[in-house]
């Protein structure tokens, strides 16, 4: 099996988280792209005590074939302060159904990285194709309370776990004056 | 926990800057729209950062962060976190929320 990782390139749907250090709306997707998270440096974050949702485009897969196993959606988020609820939900939209996963209580340590992952594609419950991939948008929902404590998330990743084309079929070596051939089977 | 010492506060206004440098050229980026290999990209404009974290003497972005948010709780007249936590206003907290962050 192998992985390829897909980083947000561009607007989702949805940008209403309300605050952010780096890009204004709709371009939050640029502070949560980094191959390496940056912590407080850039980041989308919320003070509001009700979720507000963004959803970002991911780059199109550079593999586009085998067998897509599952994709994982990986969120670096913190609070400056601690929480006294839940303040993160994982989101992926496919097709034009946005799913959430169940909140997460966020701690002030900014290198925490979760994760949700989907088998199948929530908007089909079919195995992901990679079409499902190049149209998937992923995000993430936030809140806060205002003048108590904030969320923030810096870095929004997917990764697609996938088995090539070639993977798990019989090969054959075929020998001739020719050379030597390698048939998949 | 004692006051943050003159030299220490340069330390962190340094870090600051480094911070106010990384949000620049991270910025310049994207001058051009998106492009493969952006998010990459980032990489060494974030070690150019933490290089100068470490010459001030913070290890890590998290602690850097510390500090200057204790700079800034100390700006607005607490000692520490904690008698911030217990002593502080909603103005207070929304002056903080103003501060350089």
């Amino acid at each position: 099996m192998s992985t390829e990782t897909l980083r947000p390139n561009a607007a989702g749907d949805e940008c209403n988280i309300p605050e952010e250090v780096g890009a204004a709306c709709p371009n939050h997707y640029q502070n949560v792209d980094e191959a390496v998270a940056d912590g407080w440096t850039t980041r989308v974050y919320s003070v509001a005590d009700a979720y507000t949702r963004d959803l970002y485009n991911i780059a199109d897969s550079g593999v586009g074939a085998g067998t897509i196993n599952h994709i994982t959606v990986y969120v670096v988020a913190f609070v400056n302060d601690t929480p006294d609820s839940p303040s993160l939900k994982i989101a992926i939209k496919s097709n034009s159904t946005v799913t959430e996963d169940t909140e997460r209580t966020l701690t002030t340590t900014i290198t925490t990285l979760y994760s949700k992952q989907w088998t199948t594609n929530p908007a089909d419950s079919q195995a992901w194709e990679w079409a499902d991939i190049n149209a998937l948008q992923v995000g993430i929902a936030l809140h806060g309370k205002p003048g108590i404590w904030s969320s923030h998330c810096t870095q929004v990743y997917v990764e697609v776990d996938y088995t090539a084309a070639a993977e798990g079929g019989a090969q054959y070596i075929r020998m001739s004056p020719f050379g030597i051939n390698i048939i998949r089977g | 926990m004692p006051l943050i010492e003159p030299v220490e506060q340069n330390k962190i206004l340094a870090g600051r800057k480094a911070v106010d440098d990384y949000r620049a050229s991270h910025s310049m980026l994207y001058i051009g729209g998106y492009y493969k290999g952006v998010s990459e990209d980032h990489t060494p404009l974030l070690n150019v950062m933490l290089e100068e974290f470490k010459k001030q003497g913070f290890n890590s972005i998290q602690e850097f962060f510390d500090a200057s948010e204790l700079l800034n709780i100390q700006e607005l007249g607490f000692t520490s976190k904690e008698d911030f936590g217990a002593k502080a206003t909603l103005a207070d907290r929304g002056t903080l929320y103003g501060m350089w962050q």
